[in-house]
């Protein structure tokens, strides 16, 4: 069976396939088709266009570069046409430029770390020398931490058991264990509620 | 801290999971071993999957994701398959643990498919909440039964939903560590009206830092690199079966986990029926306005594609269309690791591009992760018809043999995925227990068959293993647990194998005629009625029946019993006729959990040559061969309580002729009852092999012969393409097509685990020298 994808049919939009020059006249057929959005989109384009240049006389700039004929041409309709052209034809990533650019501002403007949406800063935290711990075993966003080299001393009675898939050792709070005094960790170690 | 909490889900109740307003059923499909389905069956699930999605009129999230193969359950599972009265526990343990150790450095992963079902509820109250209450468990029974209807699913598990979102941190790593008593806090309230709590699903995240084109996950589990590949633009055309099966065949050619998703927005019938009218209009009005002027090709056919697309979305059934957002995520310990999967899997799917977007990685990991609102990226989406999205196939999976079982080989090529075979199986289901093992020479069946006879023996089975050539090696795998019987045509031997000592009694009468006219090399037609008549004498009168008695019952008959008195006189002091001829002889019995019985000077002839050309050496030992399988089946008839093992080497001489095969026809009735499974090793399969047909595991090593592959192919249900011929045929060592009770055909090679089995195993001369000289040196 072959299974058929219309996608390029089926996002195309309508487009102008000729163009008249007074009603009722011979129609002429265009170079290529042209999409109504993006006739709508240069209209919007060159009006900005003609705003910015209210402002800041940009086609006075063009002028020093190019015939001062060509500077309005070149500002007014190729700029916006060829701006509306890139963004609907070229892709980058396999997206439209403009997606493209915009998720390339996000990424430099966002944090980079995150824990569910929230920005975390210098983790995981790496403390050296005495460090004191407090075990909370009803409180269950206690996760774990890690001991690497030094020595470990509890005032509370602990348990020492494995993880699941890991090799490390584990330490857990145990009512009916002894406590512990300077148990010298070997490589690493776990600390768990 | 800053920023706004952003978990992908936010509240759990049941299988239904909730986040920003949205309400979300989540549903465990089960994977089909598909790769060697007839083409109709490929189309019947296809069908399945595409009226579902016409069905289904919501939008839905599938999640194709790989779990690490379980090897500590592996061993927990197969534990019970000790037979504790006969086995000898502290071996059978190394065995498991030597397994278990072998599996989990296979780094074996299976696919799992979750279907998330966007639930909308809609109350003809004003203003209420889609969250509220019964509506939603409404909607996900709905949802629920509607997927049934057509697919195999059940509503996901807790335990599922915390690994599903526990495992995104630790992707292509390992598995997290699951926590069994997790539940989501979700309010009951009396009256059967529920409002889901907030899950505490924090702690399943990992902290996630976003780099250019991957992201590195850090969380309790573990750490891990992942990137994701979105998919671009899918080809105009593609074949199905074939290349458009995508979330299928690409990833199982790869030996390492990745992971999809496919989130769906669906369009409903009418705007896709605008789309394409709109299509219509423009193509038309381009082939109108430019009717003047050369009209190109590809204007003419995009004229008829906007003609098709109208028609398939004007007519019935009127399908939607699917907004698709398709990703893959690839998980690596490291980065180089990382960029050789990532590449590997841009290989694998050839000139489809995959598009890994810079700047976009950690949105790609929100997608991936468990969420009932789809996708958030909003590139890459494709607008594609049902039967595209149907023909991705994520059911899509490779496997065979039982669900518990012990490990015996593994699937090829791609992942190394653990195949179980239980032998104790059939017997369970009441079926008979053949299991039919042909190839040609040295292609790997001697030692899947002394795998299969070792696994049995060392849980407890009784096993017979008849070798004819002799080169088993069970005496040098399990040591003092073998009893070897050799036979041979010295005097010493004589009457070991007289029918009517060795037969079990329902077969003793039919096989000491066959035999006795079997031997001699023109007998008339008219002998067989005053053989038959000694043998009955015989059974009936004597205490200790034995075929030298029949001899001299015929001797003291009619001149026509004279005749053939005198001729089986001459024949039963002949070579192997010995063995069936003696006086007051009584059987070996089966001392030890394994007895193999070697026969030296049994001339059986080539595979492939008729009966009518056997000459007489060949005659007799084809006749003492059967012989043999009776006194097997009689060493093997005893507490049926015990299952036992009889593995029938050159099983291709008796299935050969008519006789013959229903001789293993009958066989195979008898091991139902008496709890055996019986491996009939075969260089070959006839035509219209009645024994092929009574299999219950099939098991095709490389063939030589196109005939044989096509025949091969046949006994597994599968049609005879050019492509599965060349491959049979390409089989190596150990290699073959494997489908098991439940006709799941999948290519396998059989895996030993233990090097030292191979070594003593290896029939292979070459090889076997250099083991030694390497042993030696």
């Amino acid at each position: 069976v072959l299974v058929e994808s219309f996608e390029d049919v089926l996002r195309a939009r309508r487009r102008q396939h000729t163009i008249t020059f007074r009603p009722g006249g011979t129609p002429w057929p265009l170079y290529r088709p042209v999409a109504w959005l993006d006739v709508g989109y240069f209209a919007a384009l060159f009006v900005l266009s003609l705003m910015i240049n209210r402002l800041l006389h940009v086609d006075a700039l063009i002028e020093h570069v190019v015939h001062p004929g060509a500077a309005a041409l070149i500002f007014h309709v190729m700029l916006p046409w060829t701006l509306i052209w890139t963004l609907g034809n070229a892709q980058l990533d396999g997206r439209k430029p403009h997606r493209w650019a915009w998720s390339y501002v996000r990424f430099f403007t966002r944090s980079k770390r995150t824990l569910g949406g929230r920005t975390m800063r210098a983790l995981p935290l790496v403390y050296a020398g005495r460090v004191r711990l407090f075990w909370d075993i009803t409180a269950p966003r206690l996760h774990h931490g890690w001991v690497r080299g030094g020595s470990v001393s509890t005032t509370g009675g602990v348990r020492f058991t494995h993880a699941l898939r890991h090799r490390h050792s584990v330490i857990r709070p145990s009512e009916r264990h002894p406590a512990i005094t300077g148990y010298s960790v070997p490589e690493r170690v776990e600390i768990r509620p | 801290v800053k920023g706004k909490l952003e978990l992908p889900v936010s509240a759990v109740r049941g299988n239904v999971i909730f986040a920003r307003g949205r309400a979300a059923g989540v549903y465990r499909l089960d994977t089909i071993s598909y790769e060697f389905l007839v083409d109709q069956k490929k189309l019947a699930w296809h069908d399945r999957l595409f009226w579902w999605m016409l069905k289904a009129e919501t939008d839905f999230s599938i999640y194709r994701v790989c779990r690490s193969y379980p090897a500590q359950a592996y061993a927990d599972d197969a534990v019970n398959l000790i037979d504790k009265r006969y086995a000898d526990r502290a071996r059978f343990e190394r065995l498991l643990a030597q397994h278990t150790e072998h599996l989990a450095g296979m780094s074996a992963f299976t696919p799992e498919v979750y279907l998330v079902v966007s639930l909308s509820s809609r109350s003809l109250i004003p203003f209420r909440k889609p969250q509220a209450g019964a509506m939603i468990a409404d909607a996900n029974r709905q949802a629920l039964e509607l997927l049934s209807s057509y697919l195999p699913a059940r509503a996901a598990t807790t335990l599922e939903l915390q690994w599903l979102l526990r495992r995104a941190g630790v992707r292509g790593v390992g598995e997290p560590d699951v926590d069994p008593h997790w539940t989501s806090p979700a309010l009951s309230l009396d009256g059967g009206v529920w409002e889901p709590g907030r899950a505490d699903v924090m702690p399943f995240m990992s902290t996630v830092h976003e780099h250019g084109r991957h992201i590195e996950a850090k969380g309790s589990d573990g750490e891990s690199l992942q990137s994701f590949l979105a998919f671009g633009a899918l080809p105009e055309a593609m074949d199905f079966p074939g290349d458009a099966e995508l979330l299928f065949a690409p990833l199982e050619t790869l030996d390492f986990s990745v992971d999809a998703v496919a989130h769906v927005r669906v369009i409903d019938n009418k705007t896709m029926q605008n789309k394409s009218d709109n299509a219509v209009r423009d193509a038309d009005d381009e082939i109108e306005n430019a009717a003047a002027r050369y009209v190109p090709k590809s204007v003419k056919r995009r004229v008829l594609r906007s003609e098709a697309i109208q028609d398939y979305y004007a007519s019935a059934p009127y399908p939607p269309g699917l907004e698709t957002f398709m990703s893959l995520a690839v998980g690596a310990a490291d980065k180089k690791m990382l960029e050789e999967r990532v590449d590997r899997v841009k290989r694998a799917f050839g000139s489809l591009s995959l598009h890994r977007s810079h700047a976009l990685q950690k949105h790609l990991y929100d997608d991936h992760m468990l969420r009932p609102d789809g996708a958030t990226v909003r590139d890459y989406k494709r607008l594609l018809t049902c039967e595209q999205l149907a023909a991705t196939m994520p059911l899509g999976s490779r496997g065979a043999g039982s669900e518990h079982g012990f490990h015996v080989a593994y699937t090829i090529p791609g992942v190394h995925r653990p195949v179980r075979l239980n032998p104790m199986e059939s017997s369970a289901a009441n079926r008979g227990g053949l299991v039919l093992m042909s190839g040609a020479l040295g292609k790997g069946k001697t030692i899947a068959a002394e795998l299969l006879m070792y696994l049995a023996a060392l849980r407890g089975s009784l096993v017979v293993d008849f070798d004819p050539r002799p080169d088993h090696a069970l005496e040098a795998l399990l040591g003092d647990m073998v009893h070897p019987i050799s036979l041979s045509s010295a005097d010493a031997h004589r009457g070991r194998l007289d029918p009517l000592v060795v037969c079990p009694p329902e077969l003793r009468e039919e096989e000491t005629v066959w035999y006795l006219m079997d031997i001699i090399p023109e007998a008339e037609r008219s002998w067989r009625s005053e053989v038959l008549d000694a043998v009955r004498s015989e059974i009936r009168d004597s205490d200790r029946p034995s075929t030298l008695n029949v001899i001299e019952r015929l001797l003291s008959g009619g001149p026509k019993a004279r005749d053939v008195g005198r001729e089986l006189e001459l024949w039963a002091c002949t070579g192997l006729c010995k063995l069936a001829f003696g006086e007051n002889v009584a059987p070996l019995e089966a001392e030890r959990p394994v007895t193999t019985i070697k026969v030296a000077g049994l001339a059986l002839p080539p595979a492939g040559v008729q009966r009518s050309s056997y000459g007489h050496p060949e005659r007799v030992s084809v006749a003492t061969m059967r012989l043999i399988a009776t006194y097997a089946m009689r060493l093997l008839s005893g507490d049926p309580s015990r299952h036992k093992m009889l593995s029938l080497d050159e099983a291709h001489v008796l299935a050969a002729t008519d006789d013959g095969s229903r001789f293993l026809q009958r066989l195979n009735r008898m091991t139902r009852s008496m709890n055996v499974t019986m491996l009939a090793l075969s260089q070959l399969i006839a035509d219209h092999d009645q024994v092929a047909d009574l299999a219950t595991t099939r098991l095709s090593f490389g063939q030589e012969t196109e005939e044989q592959a096509k025949r091969n192919l046949a006994i597994h249900g599968l049609q005879p393409t050019p492509r599965l011929i060349e491959r049979i045929m390409g089989f190596s060592d150990g290699e073959c097509l494997f489908s098991g009770l439940d006709r799941r055909v999948a290519a396998v090679k059989f895996d030993v685990v233990d090097e030292d089995f191979l070594r003593k195993a290896d029939t292979n001369p070459t090889r076997a020298i250099a083991a030694l000289e390497q042993a030696i040196g």
